[in-house]
């Protein structure tokens, strides 16, 4: 976990700008001006500068993807721990949790737009597994697929639009769809509460509250695939 | 039975909604790597994800088993009363990350004696949680953890400032603090609006067990109907009354873990006090008998001697207040004195004890007067050395701490506001005079021998021979086993009967008259041990069974 967290921010930094020299289990990297603004916390420097109108020196920093004691000079070190670390982090997942992607086909030029929801769903009182719920809605059809009840086929998806390539615009609205894809989910988390209704009455005898479910990391994409 | 749907990412619809009209450009490559990461933070069943999150961090097996006990079975909301330094506050670090991550605590307010807070905030920090200390001005900071002095807030303007907060989760350390719901602590704590509770105290009953009767409302109210029924199933000791406790508290003893405790070696010294010391002593014993014949006898001369005992400043000091204005008459022109009469025979011990070791020392004493003329007397002999009291701020106090460490070879404290100090660094103790109350030893012990300690622990007594002292040690020594009821099995807590036996045992050596009113008070105090307090034992009214 502490990997793929590594990660994100090292690709989130490359994105914004920073240049990053990755060795085994370090990662130096050159901070943009807009990265330090944003995350080291130094508005009096930047103040000053700004002030003077001359441009800044933005920081360097190490990131340690494991405990690390060595010390690097002219580095600020950061790891999972640390709060720019994490403040990074979080903001990689906020900036990035919308999205927009392709499906290619050789033979097919018409892609219909569909709307593709993952999210985290935990019940409170903490206990059982979590679920990572993979939906999506057809902006044309109308039809939902939910892996909740059934696995739903793949998605090869791509960021760029394919060549050639027709878009559809879709039938039902946005707004509509995201109702319809709601309702459909609060009857699949009801389910997902009676199923689990042996370890409620254990809960309820204990005079807890109510359980409820929890959802939690939310990504939303507008994808257009070759299916309508 | 409702449910409800609880979206920790509100406006995340509106948000979406806005990016699919702006055209936005987005970055799918990234989105991948973000649901790579929420899919690695899939739990299964009964799984801590704080263990992920916590790489620096090495929990031992009962600090896990606590906190999945307190998320999983008890609701977020417990007693956490394990004993002396088996790290309740990381098993609280444990819960607090836990419910971050599971983002059921987004507000948490840690309520610590004001003399902790740095330490709380440090000992979290390397677990990676952040934090800011409350320092009482007006704070202009929000963050999500944020700890305080109980002290402090109990009162007003912040009293109402917090009590119109809503917090996740409340940790109180000290709990036992809040054990009489008459006090401000209990008011102030139960009036707080908060969803999860954690109450840290490793002496959750001090004096009476309805203590943890008060305890339990705060935790879980109306676990027991009201006081009457806590007493009167904790009498019937039935399983019910277990089972209850087990959902309200959490005690681990240092026994019941696999942690391989290191060595406590024990070493009693007798020592002949000489010179003006001994002749003060000895003039107090003679003036007190003078006095008790003409019947002007206050029936303090216990608690004088014991101070002759610890120094002659500590007695001295004590004879200069005015309930004692007859017996300073009595003595007279032996209360004139030079600095260099001062010297007293523990002194010297503790001198060549610190000579021989070339190692970190910790004194305690129970006066300030002793304090003080120690730390003098170590200086005339070139040994430097820090001072710990509970009239310290916490700022000093932590920077006591780190001299100590870092530069000093000895520390001398007193018991006062030692709660809560960390000293493994260090594995000798030396009591230089004895609480009436054995707690407190086990108390003054606990801050060196306790979790991290690697060395075995020297424990070194000095007492004086011929003096009351003595007689003390005699008269316990003698009745070891009733001693060992006392201070060894303490952790029985309860157990009420001990409890009130230490309260016995310190009225006797306390208030009694004579030797013999002593002995015989002692003689009851063992036989009801042996019939009540034995039995008791034996039914085993214990939690963690």
């Amino acid at each position: 976990m502490l990997k793929e967290a590594y990660r994100l921010v090292i690709e989130y930094l490359k994105s914004n700008g920073a240049i990053v020299t990755e060795s085994a289990n370090k990662a130096a990297v050159q901070l943009s001006e807009q990265l330090d603004r944003k995350f080291m916390n130094r508005p009096f420097y930047w103040h000053y500068r700004d002030a003077l109108n001359q441009s800044g020196d933005p920081l360097q920093i190490m990131l340690v993807d494991s405990p690390d004691t060595s010390n690097h000079k002219g580095f600020t070190q950061l790891n999972y721990d640390h709060p720019i670390f994490q403040s990074m982090l979080a903001s990689a997942q906020e900036e990035n949790r919308f999205y927009t992607a392709y499906e290619k086909a050789e033979n097919q030029r018409d892609l219909f737009p569909w709307i593709h929801l993952q999210l985290t769903t935990g019940i409170i009182p903490p206990g059982p597994a979590s679920i990572r719920i993979d939906s999506r809605i057809s902006l044309t059809t109308g039809l939902i697929l939910m892996n909740s009840h059934e696995k739903i086929p793949d998605l090869h998806l791509f960021e760029t639009r394919p060549n050639g390539s027709v878009l559809h615009s879709n039938r039902i609205p946005y707004e509509t769809a995201l109702n319809i894809l709601n309702t459909r989910f609060e009857k699949y988390c009801e389910q997902l509460l009676e199923e689990n209704s042996e370890q409620h009455a254990a809960v309820l005898q204990k005079n807890k509250p109510d359980p409820s479910i929890s959802i939690h990391h939310i990504s939303a994409g507008l994808i257009y695939l070759c299916s309508p | 039975m409702t449910f409800s749907i609880v979206t920790h990412e509100a406006g995340w619809k509106e948000d979406f909604l806005s990016y699919l009209y702006s055209n936005r450009p987005s970055n799918y490559h990234l989105n991948r790597k973000v649901q790579q990461l929420h899919k690695s933070m899939l739990v299964n069943g009964r799984e801590l994800l704080s263990l992920k999150f916590m790489p620096m961090f090495q929990p031992l097996p009962h600090q896990i088993n606590a906190a999945e006990k307190v998320i999983f079975d008890m609701n977020g909301s417990a007693i956490l009363a394990d004993e002396v330094g088996l790290g309740k506050t990381a098993e609280a670090a444990i819960i607090l990350k836990e419910l971050q991550l599971r983002h059921l605590a987004t507000s948490v307010l840690i309520l610590v004696p004001s003399s902790l807070a740095g330490q709380w905030q440090s000992e979290l920090y390397n677990l990676g949680i952040s934090s800011i200390i409350h320092k009482g001005k007006k704070e202009w900071r929000t963050y999500p953890v944020t700890i305080a002095s109980i002290d402090l807030l109990k009162r007003e303007p912040f009293r109402t400032i917090f009590t119109d907060l809503y917090f996740d989760l409340v940790i109180v350390d000290e709990a036992h603090k809040l054990s009489n719901p008459k006090t401000m602590n209990y008011q102030f704590v139960s009036s707080l609006q908060k969803t999860y509770l954690l109450l840290l105290t490793a002496t959750p009953v001090q004096n009476k067990s309805e203590e943890l009767f008060t305890l339990s409302t705060l935790v879980s109210p109306g676990l027991f109907e009201d006081k009457k029924e806590f007493k009167r199933m904790s009498l019937e000791n039935s399983k019910i009354f277990h089972e209850r406790m087990n959902s309200l508290m959490i005690r681990t003893r240092k026994k019941d873990t696999d942690i391989k405790w290191t060595k406590r070696n024990i070493e009693i010294k007798w020592l002949d006090q000489s010179g003006y010391e001994r002749e003060l002593y000895v003039a107090v014993e003679k003036a007190f008998r003078e006095l008790k014949r003409v019947n002007t006898h206050q029936f303090t001369h216990l608690t004088l001697l014991k101070q002759g005992c610890s120094s002659s400043i500590a007695l001295l000091k004590a004879l200069k207040r005015e309930q004692h204005k007859d017996l300073c008459h009595v003595l007279g022109p032996i209360l004139n004195i030079t600095p260099g009469q001062l010297e007293t025979v523990k002194g010297k011990e503790i001198l060549e004890i610190i000579n021989k070791r070339k190692d970190k020392v910790l004194v305690f004493t129970q006066y300030r007067a002793t304090q003080l003329y120690l730390q003098w007397y170590l200086k005339q002999h070139n040994v430097s050395s820090v001072m710990f009291r509970g009239g310290f701020k916490k700022g000093k106090k932590k920077w006591m701490t780190d001299l100590f460490r870092d530069h000093a070879d000895v520390m001398i404290a007193t018991e006062a506001g030692s709660e809560g100090l960390n000293l493994q660094f260090c594995s000798c103790v030396i009591h230089a005079d004895l609480p009436w109350n054995p707690m407190k030893l086990e108390q003054r012990i606990g801050r060196i021998h306790r979790l991290g300690q690697e060395k075995d622990v020297e424990i070194i007594y000095l007492l004086n021979k011929n003096t009351i002292e003595e007689r003390i040690w005699t008269l316990l020594e003698n009745k070891v086993h009733l001693f060992e009821a006392i201070i060894g099995e303490h952790e029985q807590i309860l157990s009420t009967e001990r409890i009130e036996a230490e309260k016995y045992l310190e009225d006797a050596l306390m208030n009694s008259r004579s030797e013999e009113e002593i002995k015989y008070k002692l003689n009851l105090l063992e036989d009801y041990l042996a019939n009540e307090g034995v039995n008791h034992a034996e039914r085993g009214l214990q939690t963690g069974n």
